[in-house]
């Protein structure tokens, strides 16, 4: 396969980090807003020098979404990607809320939002599991420990383009403020039942339709039971951000094989759940016609591996092609 | 001429004589609350027959005060000057923010006893119990940080706290600090124990919320309550009490509590009675802690680990005055924790540390 970065991106970035470099220490910022219940985007980088820290605003705002929903997290700028990190490649990405003593009395003391990292974005996650309040709580403090240490970091810090009321960038090696002492390896500090990191790909630049996902759960306290799904978090290259209800397009199916015995061709491919394939075929006559007018032959469902449809047609020379639904 | 000449010294005289009787010292101290008693006890001595009058927030106890304004000379050091100093005891944190920050610190403005008149000073020295690099105030020169002395920080329990309460551990402390208030049995292993045992907790502030916070590596924001002597009942407090508040609130809560507090305040919650130990020892050997002399060994030689040092603060700027009189501080502070119940003198620790929660390492003989 060939790799080639991102030129876009690329440009993107250096512009916004020059730009950046011209305005950094001018224009005042407010310190970083924070309050429980709010979401807070965390950004951490292997060697790198700062932490970034994001607030995208209350849980509330996206355990209401209808299905189908699509939102841009803002407040994170590509600005912040650019400064904080040399790119978007080998980012450990989270977003952590929770509801503590004296928050919204709507939800039980202890319900924490946390994101569960999808290995392969197209195969939602299994949940992560409520549990007991204390449990949680331990949770909820490093939760929101991520929100409260940093709006006091930002309080304390002289005002500049990279501490904001949305955003701030802290000194990875900081060891009251960097994230490492609270989030640890991605459980907070030992304190939550797995790692709610998502690690961007050493070569997630190189194509610009990479997605890195994960998704949303919200936990209230409960006995090991399923938390509840709201949605899940898009990463792009671009260093843009969604948020999303709906369940994500299958990926565009690749052909892994293709064989022929008389006039029988049996076309592979691989597959995901939830997803549908249909095999057009045509012949050189068919060729410059767009592929949806082609013939549709048999369908299959998908299920997570390689599965073949075959077409039956005398004809000498046949194009092909998967389309998944 | 020879008029003249006359005329011009004794006019010279009088201005020398009128600016020697204007010129007064003046010292400003803020921060940590834990060593408040040694402070007024060695300014007091530093001024000795001198001390023409101390203004104290709490007059039949001084050395408890929170603010104190004194004056009166201190020949050994400034000669015939009036020497005037404010204090206010802030909090540690607080103390060092002052000077990196330059705010102003309310203290009493006069010496006279009774005057309660504040005014707004900047902060010229500050105590503090806790490193400045524990804090969020850090500069460029940092402080100049002389360390004088070592005290402990014990988790009290409050009077509603059954006896079986005995101890707590480094991991029930972030159960605690996180969930504000766990069930009783958690502490005792009786599972009727079904009350829920609170945490009462200081201010961000406080030096001694950054020790035990360090110690037990407590790196989340915990919650902690208050306790209401209208509601008879604990209720969620979101900024955190000060020493005082938590003596007295563990001296009255019918409830299970516990805190944290120096000496100086827990030998004041049930008579000493209410210290319990830091994953199994107590810091002290005697049965029963007291407020005129206690067996520190566990924290001489290190099984004691939840302490911190008291360090003395100025800017690097600090002029030759205020060095001056730091200097003479450190020794007068020295020579009271000779003698001190809650504290001690820096030269009798047998361990040491580099940071709050730190290792702490044997000294070599």
């Amino acid at each position: 396969m060939k790799i080639y970065r991102n030129p876009i991106l690329l440009r993107r970035l250096a512009a916004v980090a020059g730009g950046f470099a011209m305005f950094t220490g001018t224009g005042a910022a407010a310190p970083f807003l924070y309050s429980q219940g709010d979401l807070v985007l965390t950004f951490r980088k292997t060697g790198g020098a700062s932490d970034l820290v994001v607030n995208i605003g209350k849980a509330t705002n996206y355990n209401t979404l209808p299905a189908g929903a699509s939102i841009t997290i803002s407040n994170l700028l590509v600005s912040h990607l650019a400064v904080a990190f040399s790119g978007v490649n080998d980012l450990a990405w989270a977003v952590g809320g929770a509801n503590r003593l004296g928050g919204d009395p709507n939800y039980p003391v202890q319900t924490l939002w946390v994101t569960r990292a999808r290995f392969d974005p197209n195969q939602p996650t299994n949940p992560w599991l409520r549990k007991g309040q204390f449990d949680q709580g331990a949770t909820a403090a490093q939760v929101d420990g991520v929100g409260a240490k940093t709006a006091t970091y930002s309080g304390n810090t002289a005002s500049n383009a990279n501490n904001s009321a949305q955003a701030v960038l802290i000194p990875s090696n900081n060891l009251d403020y960097g994230l490492s002492p609270i989030i640890g390896n991605g459980d907070y500090d030992g304190s939550f039942q797995g790692n709610v990191q998502n690690l961007t790909a050493s070569d997630f630049d190189a194509d610009f339709a990479n997605v890195s996902r994960s998704d949303l759960y919200e936990l209230l306290p409960g006995n090991d039971t399923p938390g509840r799904y709201l949605g899940y978090f898009e990463f792009k290259p671009d260093g843009t951000l969604t948020f999303n209800t709906t369940v994500p397009p299958p990926p565009r199916p690749t052909v892994t094989s293709i064989t022929r015995s008389g006039d029988v061709t049996t076309v592979s491919f691989p597959t995901v759940n939830g997803a549908t394939y249909l095999l057009h075929a045509t012949d050189l006559a068919g060729l410059g016609t767009p592929v949806s007018s082609w013939s549709i032959g048999a369908s299959v469902s998908g299920n997570g591996s390689t599965l073949s449809l075959a077409d039956t047609n005398s004809a000498s020379i046949r194009f092909f092609a998967v389309e998944a639904q | 001429m020879k008029s003249s000449k006359l005329t011009m010294i004794v006019a010279a005289s009088v201005v020398l004589a009128a600016a020697s009787a204007k010129a007064e010292k003046v010292f400003n101290l803020s921060g940590a609350v834990a060593f408040r008693d040694t402070s007024y006890r060695a300014i007091t001595a530093l001024y000795g027959a001198n001390l023409g009058s101390v203004n104290a927030d709490t007059p039949g106890n001084p050395a408890s005060s929170t603010r104190v304004t004194w004056t009166g000379q201190i020949p050994n050091l400034f000669g015939p000057e009036v020497v005037t100093i404010h204090a206010n005891y802030n909090g540690a944190v607080a103390g060092i923010q002052d000077l990196v920050q330059n705010r102003n610190v309310s203290y009493r403005s006069s010496p006279t006893p009774g005057d309660t008149n504040l005014i707004n000073l900047p902060s010229d020295l500050a105590y503090g119990s806790v490193f400045q690099a524990s804090t969020a105030f850090t500069s460029v020169p940092p402080l100049t940080d002389s360390k004088f002395g070592v005290t402990p920080v014990f988790f009290v329990k409050s009077v509603g706290t059954p006896a079986t309460v005995t101890n707590i551990t480094r991991q029930q402390l972030r159960a605690l600090a996180a969930n504000g208030a766990l069930p009783l049995r958690f502490f005792t292993g009786d599972a009727a124990d079904t009350n829920l045992l609170y945490y009462i907790s200081r201010d961000p502030s406080a030096g001694q919320r950054v020790i035990i916070e360090k110690e037990s590596t407590i790196t989340g924001t915990p919650q902690f309550y208050q306790w209401s002597s209208n509601a008879l009942e604990f209720v969620v407090d979101p900024t955190g009490r000060n020493s005082t508040q938590i003596r007295d609130q563990l001296n009255a809560a019918t409830k299970p509590a516990i805190s944290f507090l120096t000496g100086v305040d827990a030998v004041n919650v049930n008579g000493g009675q209410n210290i319990i130990g830091y994953n199994g020892p107590r810091a002290f050997l005697n049965a029963a802690y007291s407020s005129v002399t206690n067996d520190l060994t566990p924290v001489i030689y290190g099984q004691y680990s939840q302490w911190g040092y008291e360090h003395i603060f100025v800017r690097s700027t600090a002029s030759a005055d205020l060095i001056t009189f730091r200097d003479a501080l450190l020794g007068a502070i020295d020579t009271d924790l000779q003698t001190s119940a809650h504290s001690l003198p820096i030269s009798k620790v047998k361990v040491t540390r580099n940071a709050e929660g730190g290792v702490v390492n044997p000294i070599v003989p």
